[in-house]
This record gives structure tokens, C-alpha cells and sequence, in this order.
């Protein structure tokens, strides 16, 4: 069976039904742990970052308006816990003219196939890049979408994701 | 055009980004294609940005997404599987039954049989000179 549009699974969650939450944390347990993953570079992190969000969404679903946007939800959430684990590693900083957080060894990327040594060349880029990249690559959103999640405009999305190719071309062009 | 409106190479790159997710304006996109026939740098970035997707692609969790697919193409539940594949199971048997039938005479007339088969009726004309010798 179906289980229904977002809006239709809140709806049976605060009438208690088990079964709709199930089907939600299946519809976003994945996307949302491959975001916090991306972000912070640290697979064990991610899960307790994702469990957190779960466990907020239980506490916090009555707050949630009718009609907002769960995917919003659960991805600004994932932001803000990620980027507070990143300000931990003091890995944070939001500057538009830092590109990577970090240069990649020449030994980290030999004997290497090519998609591993994207993934290490992404993990490098700096969170605020990476997470653009992310969400427009790998979660297929809109710009209007990533800048609300991520708190922004649309230009500064277009200007972050451009950026990010850019340096990306750049490191890549052996591969590409 | 004036000093303020001209754009640099850097901008059409952008604008080139822009394009490949599909937000570009109808306007601007054919600006940029215009800018794309005479700039063999733009054009180089072009292909440099398809080949970095394409590389972005081979890293996506196939796991993942396979089981997305799967369970959007496949909703249903256990036990309505379970009565779909019963009832395919008896309809095959029925089917098997009826095909493996030897066809019989349904009717019979001085110039034609009628064969009854799984499929429409067969009219067979006779000649009726032969079938009296074979009998």
C-alpha cells in the first residue's frame, strides 16, 4: 500500500499511528544520513546526527505547521545539527573565499579509481561548497530549496555552486 | 550595450552552471549559446562541467537509489502479493489445461467440421468423396 504524501503521514503520526512514522523514517533515514555524511566527512557522526533528528522530529512534530514542507524540515534540522558538530572541529567558518578546508596528499589519491578520488576531493571542499554541491547533486533540489535550508538566496546558491564546480574542474582536470 | 551590462567570461560560466540545473531563463540561455558559438574557453568549461557531473554521478550511493526505485515501482503489500501470484498461479494451470486439449468435433455438417479449440472455433472443409473413403 501507498503510504501517502508527506503532509497525510504527520497527520496519522499525531493521531498515533506507528506504522505511518515507520514509512517516514524510511522515506527519509537515507537521504538525510547521505547529506550529514557528505557534510561531515564522518560516517558514525552522521548516524548520531541523523538518530538526533529522529528523536527531535518525536518531540517536536506537534510544532511542525500543516503544510510545511517535511523534507525542509528534516534537512534544515540535519544543517544546523551538522554545522554544530562542525563548530566543534572548529570546521565551520562560513567564508565565501575559502575554498577547501585542507589539501589532499598526493599519496591519499594514488592507485585510486576515479570515483574515489572525487569522493576524497569533495570531502575537501569546504562545507559550505560541499553542502551546496550535495544538495543540488545528490538530493536533486532547487536552488529556492537549497537556499532555504541552508538559510541563503538563490543567488548566493548559484554563486556557491558555480564556485564549487569551478575548483572542482580545477583539481579534477587529471580525471575528468 | 553599456560598460554596465557586459559580461565577462567569468559570468557566462556561471551562467553555463546555471544552465546545467536546468534554472536558467529562456532569455539567457540564448544569450549564453550565442556567447558559446564565438568563446572556445566557454565551450571548454561546457565540457569540463558535463565530464565533472558525470564523474559526480559515479559516486551516488547505487544502493540507494535502487531501492528507491524499487520500492516506488513495488507498493504493495505482502499479502496482496500473495493473492496476485495465487491467483496468476491458477489461471496458468487453467490456461495449461485448455492448450494441452486435443480439439473435438463440435458440430459437423455435410461440408464442414467445427473444431472446438482453446482458441475460436476451427472450420474445416471437407471433401466429403474423401472422408467416405476413409471411413
Amino acid at each position: 500500500m501507498n503510504p501517502g504524501p508527506d503532509p497525510q503521514l504527520l497527520e496519522q503520526i499525531r493521531s498515533g499511528n506507528t506504522q505511518a512514522f515507520a514509512h517516514l523514517y524510511d522515506r527519509y533515514r537515507h537521504r538525510v544520513f547521505q547529506y550529514c555524511d557528505r557534510l561531515l566527512n564522518d560516517r558514525q557522526l552522521a548516524e548520531d546526527v541523523v538518530q538526533n533528528v529522529f528523536i527531535k522530529f518525536h518531540t517536536q512534530q506537534s510544532t511542525i505547521r500543516n503544510g510545511e514542507s517535511l523534507q525542509h524540515w528534516f534537512f534544515t534540522v540535519a544543517r544546523n545539527d551538522s554545522f554544530a558538530e562542525l563548530r566543534k572541529k572548529r570546521l565551520e567558518a562560513v567564508h565565501d573565499d575559502i575554498l577547501w578546508d585542507g589539501e589532499l596528499p598526493d599519496e591519499a589519491i594514488q592507485n585510486k579509481e576515479r570515483r574515489q578520488i572525487v569522493e576524497l576531493v569533495l570531502q575537501q571542499l569546504h562545507a559550505p561548497y560541499r553542502e551546496a554541491i550535495v544538495l543540488r547533486e545528490y538530493e536533486q533540489m532547487s536552488y529556492e530549496e537549497i537556499a532555504s535550508i541552508t538559510g541563503t538566496t538563490v543567488s548566493s546558491v548559484k554563486s556557491r555552486l558555480f564556485k564549487a564546480r569551478k575548483a572542482l574542474i580545477e583539481k579534477l582536470k587529471p580525471y575528468l | 550595450m553599456s560598460e554596465k551590462s557586459m559580461k565577462t567570461c567569468e559570468d557566462y560560466q556561471e551562467m553555463i552552471s546555471v544552465y546545467h540545473d536546468n534554472e536558467l531563463s529562456d532569455g539567457d540561455t540564448s544569450k549564453l549559446f550565442f556567447h558559446l558559438g564565438e568563446c572556445s574557453g566557454c565551450r571548454m568549461f561546457m565540457r569540463s562541467l558535463i565530464e565533472l557531473r558525470s564523474a559526480i554521478g559515479e559516486t551516488k550511493d547505487p544502493i540507494g537509489r535502487k531501492q528507491s526505485v524499487w520500492k516506488r515501482t513495488l507498493s504493495i503489500s505482502y499479502p496482496v502479493a500473495a493473492v496476485i501470484s495465487v491467483m496468476i498461479l491458477v489461471s496458468s494451470f487453467f490456461l495449461f489445461q485448455k492448450l494441452s486439449e486435443q480439439p473435438r468435433i463440435i458440430e459437423k455438417t455435410a461440408t464442414e467440421y467445427v473444431y472446438m479449440t482453446a482458441f475460436p472455433p476451427v472450420y474445416a472443409t471437407v471433401n466429403s468423396t474423401t472422408e467416405s473413403k476413409s471411413n
